[in-house]
This record gives C-alpha cells, sequence and structure tokens, in this order.
C-alpha cells in the first residue's frame, strides 16, 4: 500500500509538472503571438500617418505649378503685386517640388501611382527649357510669357486624372489598411482568449494546489496536534505524563511568581498496587489504574491537574490554591476514595495512596525542587504508616537525602561485596560457657563512615535491599561456618530476618539451599524475627516458620516486650526462643517495673517451654539478677562486643584455655 | 546723502532700462544690406524694422557657422552642411515663447516647441557639401536635425518640422 501511495505521488506529480510546463508554454505562445500582433498593429498605424503626410504632396505640388502659372500671367499682365523675383521664386519651388516628387522614396499610396513621377519629370523638362526665358522675362514680354503658359497647359488635365486616380488609390488603400485593422483587431480578440485560457489554467491549478496544499498542512497539523497530545498525555489513563505536568509547571510557578499566588502539588502513589498486578496481572492494574485515574480527576475541579508520572506514581496540581485547609479536605478525600474497593470482574480489588503535599512559594522555588519535596512528603508519609498525607518540611528533606546516600551506599556495598558479618556469643548463665553467637550484620561505608545497623536496615527494608543483604548475610554466615574448626563446631549461630523477608521470599527454601551448598546442619540455625513478622501476612510468615522447624532450625522472637507483644502469637507460632529486649535488662538494677516484666517474660517462657535470651547485659549485676530469675542465656559488652570471625575465633580459643574465666564454649560440655 | 540719492538715479535709470526693452533695444540690430532670407517676428526682443527682424545672409553668416555632417530623409546618402544653429538665431534676436511657427515660400508652415531647440538643436542649413543651397534645392535656408546623432529624430513628428524654403519664424 505505501508503495502504491508513494507511485500515486509521483504520478501526480509528473502531471503536476507536465500541466504547468504545458500551461506555461501556452503562454508563452501566446505572448509571443500578441507581441507580434500589436508589432503589426503598430507597424499599421505608422503606415497610415505616411499616408497622411504624404498624401498632401500631389495636392502641393498641382498648387506649386498653379502658382508658377497665375505669377507668369499676372506679372506679364501688369500686376504690381508679383515681381519678377516672385515669379522667379514660384518657378524655383516647382523646380524643387518637380525634383522631391521624381526622386524622394515613396512610401504608401504615392508608392502605387507612378503617373506623378511622370509627371514630374515631365514638367522639370519643361522647366530645364524655359529657365533662361523666365529668368530673363519682362514685365512686357507676353508673347514669351504666353508660350511658357502654354507648354504647361497640358498637365492640367493629367494633373486632374491623376488626382482621381490618387483619390481612387488612396480610397483602395483605406478599405485594405481598413480591413488590415479589423484583421489585427480580430486577431486582438483572439489573443485574448489565447492568453486568458491558459492563464486561467495556470489560475484555477494554482487554486487547487494552494487548497491541496492546505489540506495538507491541515493533516500534518492534525497530526501533530495528535502527536503533541500523545506526547503530553498518559496513553493508558489519558491523563497529563510527567512532561506535560513539568511545561504546565513551568508556566503555573511563572504565573503564581507575578501574581503573588501560591501552589500546591501533591505526589501520590499507590499502597498495594503491585500485589494487585502481582496477583491479577498487568492487565487488571492497567485497568485499576484506569478506574484510579477516573476517581481524581473526579474529585479535582476544573482549575486542578492531574497528571500520571508513570508506574503507579500520579500527581495533582492546584494552581493558585490559597486555602490549606482545603488541601487537606482534598487530600483526605483523594485517600477516602482510593481506599474504596474496585470492582473488577467480578474481584474486588483493594489498594490506598499516601500523599505527599509541597507548596510553592513556601517550600520550593523551582519545578524539580517542589516535585521532588512533594516526592520527599510522600516518603515520609509512607513512613507515618500510610494512607495518609503529610506536608513537607525542611528537616524532612535532610532525612530524605540521608536515606538516599545510605540507599545508593548499600548497593555499592552489596555490589562490592563490602558488608561484613560480626559474631557477638550468647553465653549459657548456668555456667558462663559459651554457646551460640549472633550474626549481625556490619557497614563501614567509604564516605558515611560506620552506619548504624538500625538505619541502614531501615532503609534497605524501605527498598526492598532487604532481601539482597538477607541473602548475603546468610551465605557469609553459611560459609563462615563452615571455615570454622573443630572446637567450634557446636556453635549455634542466630540469624536476624526481617519481616519483609518473609514477605517476599521463601526463608525456608534459602536456607536449605545454602545449608546444601556449604554442608551446614540446620539445627545449629537459630532464626531471629521481631514482632512486626508475625502480625503482617500471618498465614505466610506461619507456614514458613513451621516449614523451617522441621528442618530443625530454632526460631527467636528478637525484641521481645518492647512493641505490640500479643500473648496469642506467642500460642500460635511455633518458637524456640524469646530475646528480652535492651531496655529492659538495662533497666534491672533502678526500675522495679523492668526487672517485673522481665519476671514475667521469663516466667511465660519457662511456662510455654521457650528458652530465654537476655540482650544488652554490661555488668555482673545484671547477670546475678538474670541466673537468680533462672534466664538461659546472656548476650551484651559484659562478655564481649559484636567481633569479626578471626576475632571470635581468639576469643574462643582464650575462654577454652582459661578454664576459669568468665566464658567457655559450650561445645566442651 | 549723496552717495544715497545717486544710487537711487541709478536704480531708477537700471527699472527704466528693464521696463522698455524694446524702446531701448529698438533698432539694435542693423538693417539687412542684401536681399532678406529669414523674416523673424513675435515675441522677439531686438529688431531693426517694425516689431520684426529682417536678415539677409551675411547677418546669418555673421551668427557664426556651423559644420554639421548628417543624413537626411530627404537627400541621399550624407552630407556636410553649414548654416546656423536655430539657437543662436533665438539668441540673436531675443525670441522668447513656448514654441516658434516656421513657415516656408512655398506657404508651409508648422509650429516647433521650444523644448526640440534646446533639446535637439536643430540648424539652420544654408549650404550642403560646400554648395549654397537654392530654392529649388530646397534653399536658400532649410531647418534640419542632427539626425545622424540621433537616429530617433527620423520620425513623421520630426521629420515635418524640418521646413525646406524658409522664409519667416514667428516666436508665440
Amino acid at each position: 500500500m505505501p508503495h502504491d501511495a508513494a507511485r500515486n505521488k509521483s504520478w501526480l506529480r509528473f502531471h503536476r509538472i507536465a500541466a504547468y510546463s504545458l500551461l506555461i508554454c501556452v503562454l508563452v505562445v501566446a505572448g509571443a503571438y500578441g507581441w507580434r500582433t500589436l508589432g503589426q498593429l503598430r507597424n499599421g498605424i505608422s503606415d497610415a500617418s505616411g499616408i497622411e503626410i504624404e498624401s498632401s504632396d500631389p495636392q502641393l505640388f498641382v498648387l506649386e505649378y498653379q502658382r508658377l502659372r497665375t505669377s507668369l500671367a499676372r506679372y506679364v499682365a501688369g500686376d504690381p503685386v508679383v515681381d519678377h523675383d516672385t515669379v522667379v521664386m514660384l518657378f524655383d519651388i516647382l523646380w524643387g517640388r518637380c525634383e522631391t516628387m521624381q526622386q524622394g522614396s515613396f512610401y504608401g499610396v504615392l508608392r502605387d501611382t507612378i503617373e506623378v513621377h511622370n509627371i514630374a519629370r515631365d514638367i522639370l523638362a519643361v522647366l530645364h527649357k524655359t529657365e533662361d526665358a523666365v529668368f530673363e522675362l519682362e514685365r512686357d514680354d507676353r508673347e514669351t510669357a504666353h508660350a511658357i503658359l502654354a507648354k504647361l497647359e497640358p498637365f492640367d488635365r493629367r494633373f486632374t486624372e491623376y488626382l482621381i486616380e490618387f483619390a481612387g488609390h488612396r480610397f483602395g488603400w483605406m478599405q485594405e489598411y481598413r480591413a488590415g485593422l479589423a484583421r489585427m483587431v480580430e486577431k486582438i480578440d483572439t489573443l485574448g482568449p489565447a492568453i486568458l485560457a491558459p492563464a486561467l489554467a495556470l489560475l484555477t491549478l494554482l487554486v487547487f494546489e494552494a487548497r491541496q496544499a492546505r489540506r495538507a498542512e491541515a493533516f500534518v497539523r492534525e497530526r501533530e496536534e495528535e502527536s503533541r497530545y500523545l506526547a503530553c498525555h498518559d496513553s493508558l489513563t489519558g491523563l497529563a505524563n510527567r512532561v506535560y505536568l513539568n511545561r504546565k509547571l513551568g508556566e503555573v510557578l511563572a504565573a503564581a511568581a507575578r501574581s503573588g499566588s501560591d501552589v500546591a502539588l501533591f505526589a501520590l502513589d499507590l499502597d498495594g498496587f503491585k500485589r494487585v498486578n502481582d496477583t491479577f496481572g498487568h492487565e487488571m492494574g492497567d485497568r485499576l489504574l484506569g478506574v484510579v485515574a477516573r476517581r481524581l480527576s473526579g474529585l479535582l475541579g476544573p482549575n486542578g491537574l492531574v497528571a500520571r508520572l508513570g508506574g503507579d506514581e500520579f500527581a495533582v496540581l492546584m494552581p493558585d490554591s490559597a486555602n490549606r485547609e482545603r488541601e487537606n479536605v482534598l487530600a483526605l478525600r483523594i485517600i477516602a476514595s482510593l481506599e474504596q474497593p474496585v470492582m473488577l470482574d467480578g474481584r474486588d480489588l483493594h489498594v490506598s495512596t499516601s500523599i505527599g503535599i509541597a507548596r510553592f512559594p513556601q517550600d520550593a522555588d523551582n519545578v524539580a525542587e517542589l516535585l521532588g519535596h512533594a516526592d520527599v512528603a510522600l516518603y515520609a508519609a509512607k513512613g507515618e504508616g500510610k494512607r495518609t498525607f503529610c506536608r513537607f518540611d525542611r528537616s524532612m528533606g535532610e532525612k530524605i537525602v540521608r536515606q538516599k546516600l545510605v540507599e545508593r551506599g548499600l548497593r555499592a556495598a552489596l555490589a562490592a561485596d563490602a558488608l561484613e558479618v560480626h559474631y557477638q556469643p550468647q553465653i549459657r548463665v548456668a555456667d558462663n560457657v559459651i554457646i551460640g553467637v549472633e550474626a549481625l550484620c556490619r557497614w563501614r561505608d567509604p564516605e558515611l563512615g560506620n552506619v548504624p545497623p538500625d538505619e541502614f536496615i531501615a532503609v534497605a527494608e524501605e527498598t526492598g535491599l532487604i532481601l539482597d543483604v538477607g541473602r548475603w548475610v546468610l551465605a557469609e554466615v553459611a560459609s563462615t561456618m563452615a571455615s570454622w574448626p573443630e572446637a567450634l563446631a557446636g556453635l549455634e549461630v542466630a540469624v536476624n530476618f526481617s519481616p519483609v523477608q518473609f514477605l517476599f521470599q521463601d526463608v525456608c527454601a534459602d536456607l536449605l539451599e545454602v545449608a546444601d551448598t556449604h554442608g551446614l546442619d540446620l539445627r545449629r540455625i537459630t532464626l531471629e524475627i521481631t514482632e512486626g513478622a508475625m502480625m503482617r501476612d500471618t498465614e505466610r510468615t506461619m507456614d514458613q516458620l513451621r516449614n523451617l522447624r522441621e528442618h530443625g532450625v530454632d526460631v527467636a522472637i528478637d525484641d521481645f516486650g518492647k512493641g505490640y507483644s500479643s500473648l496469642s502469637y506467642l500460642r500460635k507460632f511455633p518458637l524456640n526462643q524469646l530475646k528480652i529486649d535492651r531496655s529492659f535488662v538495662q533497666g534491672i538494677e533502678r526500675d522495679a517495673e523492668a526487672r517485673a516484666v522481665i519476671r514475667g517474660i521469663l516466667g511465660l517462657a519457662s511456662s510455654l517451654g521457650l528458652e530465654t535470651v537476655a540482650e544488652g547485659v554490661e555488668d555482673l549485676a545484671q547477670l546475678a539478677f538474670l541466673r537468680d530469675e533462672r534466664c538461659t542465656v546472656a548476650q551484651g559488652y559484659l562478655f564481649s562486643r559484636p567481633v569479626p570471625n578471626e576475632q571470635l575465633l581468639d576469643l574462643i580459643d582464650c575462654a577454652n584455655k582459661v578454664p576459669d574465666g568468665a566464658a567457655m564454649v559450650g561445645s566442651g560440655i | 546723502m549723496t552717495f544715497h540719492l545717486g544710487r537711487r538715479a541709478a536704480t531708477l535709470a537700471f527699472t527704466l532700462f528693464l521696463a522698455v526693452p524694446s524702446l531701448a533695444q529698438a533698432g539694435s540690430l542693423p538693417a539687412p544690406t542684401g536681399r532678406v532670407l529669414l523674416t523673424i517676428d513675435g515675441n522677439i526682443a531686438h529688431t531693426n524694422a517694425d516689431g520684426k527682424a529682417e536678415l539677409d545672409r551675411a547677418m546669418l553668416e555673421n551668427i557664426g557657422m556651423v559644420e554639421i555632417e548628417t543624413w537626411t530623409p530627404f537627400t541621399e546618402g550624407s552630407s556636410v552642411w553649414r548654416g546656423v544653429r536655430l539657437r543662436d538665431v533665438m539668441e540673436l534676436v531675443g525670441g522668447k515663447g513656448g514654441s516658434i511657427r516656421a513657415g516656408a515660400l512655398d506657404l508651409y508652415a508648422i509650429d516647433i516647441p521650444m523644448s526640440d531647440i534646446l533639446q535637439h538643436d536643430p540648424f539652420i542649413a544654408l549650404e550642403r557639401d560646400g554648395r549654397k543651397l537654392r530654392v529649388r534645392d530646397k534653399g536658400p535656408a532649410w531647418i534640419l536635425y542632427p539626425f545622424a546623432d540621433n537616429p530617433g529624430l527620423s520620425e513623421e513628428r520630426i521629420v515635418g518640422r524640418c521646413v525646406w524654403q524658409l522664409a519667416t519664424i514667428t516666436f508665440e
């Protein structure tokens, strides 16, 4: 088809060129023809003026002939007015005239009337013969005068005859001339259409071409508008896209700066959208986005603008937004509206949204900053537990920047294998023997220095990097354990797992794979999770924990008593161990409540048949209390800080060589 | 004071001189001694008869003869013509006006616009190739244009102004 179109086009172009060439040729020919005709007309008119001038010559000739005759007659008759000089002058005039008429170059009518030449010749002959007589003529010499007159006499008849002939010729010539002019006028008449027709055709062609061009232009413009629309709109939802939002923001901010008004920008993303996408497929996800787009548009007045920035990210622009309360109301309405389940294919889909709000000029003074700060606020809103909105404030910015730095550094560290695992010994309280270690991830960034685990683990959890970190730690621990000497073979290792790992990974499968790779006995592994892990998606987490237990992995609850401790979890989950949060341990000496809590936990654990590990033990008094209350294991700076693997070996060597020391390796028992 | 009066008198005399030029100039041209070839009348400053200037051959030749080589529509080949410029004749008689009327012995007459005289410099031919023009040779005086200098002059309108057997000129 396009080939045909191209051929059609070139065919058209060829015909167009041919048509133009033809018309221009016709015009040129018609023009040349017209030019020639006008030239002929000009010559004809010039001929006519020739007749006018020359045609008076025969009459003047006759007149001068008559004047000579009259003057001769009057001279000899004694007329005083006519003297001899006059006669001679008139004789000479006639002489000159005769010569002129005889030899003059004639055109027009005179050319056709030869007789006048003959008359002039014959009169001149007479003048030659009578010249002396005339020049010497006396007043009383009538005889000579009459003789001369007699010689001139015959020319009367010849002149008369000639004038009649001349008049006839002149008439005929005029007829012919008139006919010629008529012919030329006719030619000019035909010239009109001859020039007009191709000129009109040319004009028509040009008009046609102009219309074609205009139509083509309209077509192109339509295309351009279409592509401009496409460039500015998100094809999935029909909302404005990021490009358009950026441009619009530029305009709106410039206008707001001039008029001194405020602009509010909402950054939104959907919580739970990824799950919909993963569970029901992209097609469903796209349809969900369409519904979200419609809801957002419906909530916003005509002045606002909703844009989709990509994925599940949206933005709402409110130009000239003077009222913060109104923004709050809109944000709450958006949150409420998007929380309503979406019915697609008989399924109720649930998503929610978090919103970050930044304002111009209070929070930012340019487009990029406004967008960035709205994002920061969104981040903060998500941190505050989602389904809420947050306004940007300056301190957020710093926090986010730090988080971004940490995130970037962590990625680099993972790629460069630059994380480390340190091990903190766990001591059996009954006999001070080291029975295990807790593996703790440590990271020293070349730029940021030592980043506290709380900070980078939090960032890792938010960004999903925790999955990689967790996998890396597990592999590191496994290979380290494999490298341990026989003396440490009985040492148990506690590894921390993030709740996120349970949500997105099959922790059990990972562990089995690692154990397989490194020849690890899973019974030596204690898996530490926080209470939060049990609260999220409990079924999925519980299945995995159960599975792990079946493979001999111990399960410990970390930081027990710190968060929302639900006793029902303790019963429901397949646990082995409770780790008493350090805040209680550190309160032992001065806080009766802390002591009471510890007693409670220990009692609970004992009755449920769980081991107890006290964290953060720093002095002997704490250890004594724990021993009295029958806590099974203790861990803390009293014994050792977390140390690298090499130091761990020294530490344990040392403990083994000094039997009365603070600690001994459990395997020795 | 004396000086002042003297200047007034001089101014008065000058004014009178300008006011009656014909009076002051009457007879300023010498009378012709030979046969009169050309009679000039009309708006002219210098005369030698009753409002007319009658010029004989010698007077014309005194204006200053010029020699012009040209062809004409009336003669065959190129000839050397001697005569006086119409412009010089005009100066001699102090002629003024928009045009002159040139009349011939055979009573032919035609107007020649002043612009022609200034622009194309026509002359009154008296001799052709060293021979005086006779009446029968379209003389004794013949107004001609320098056709050779400007071929465009051979159009009918100009040709009609070539008055042969020139006898009178009237400044109009």
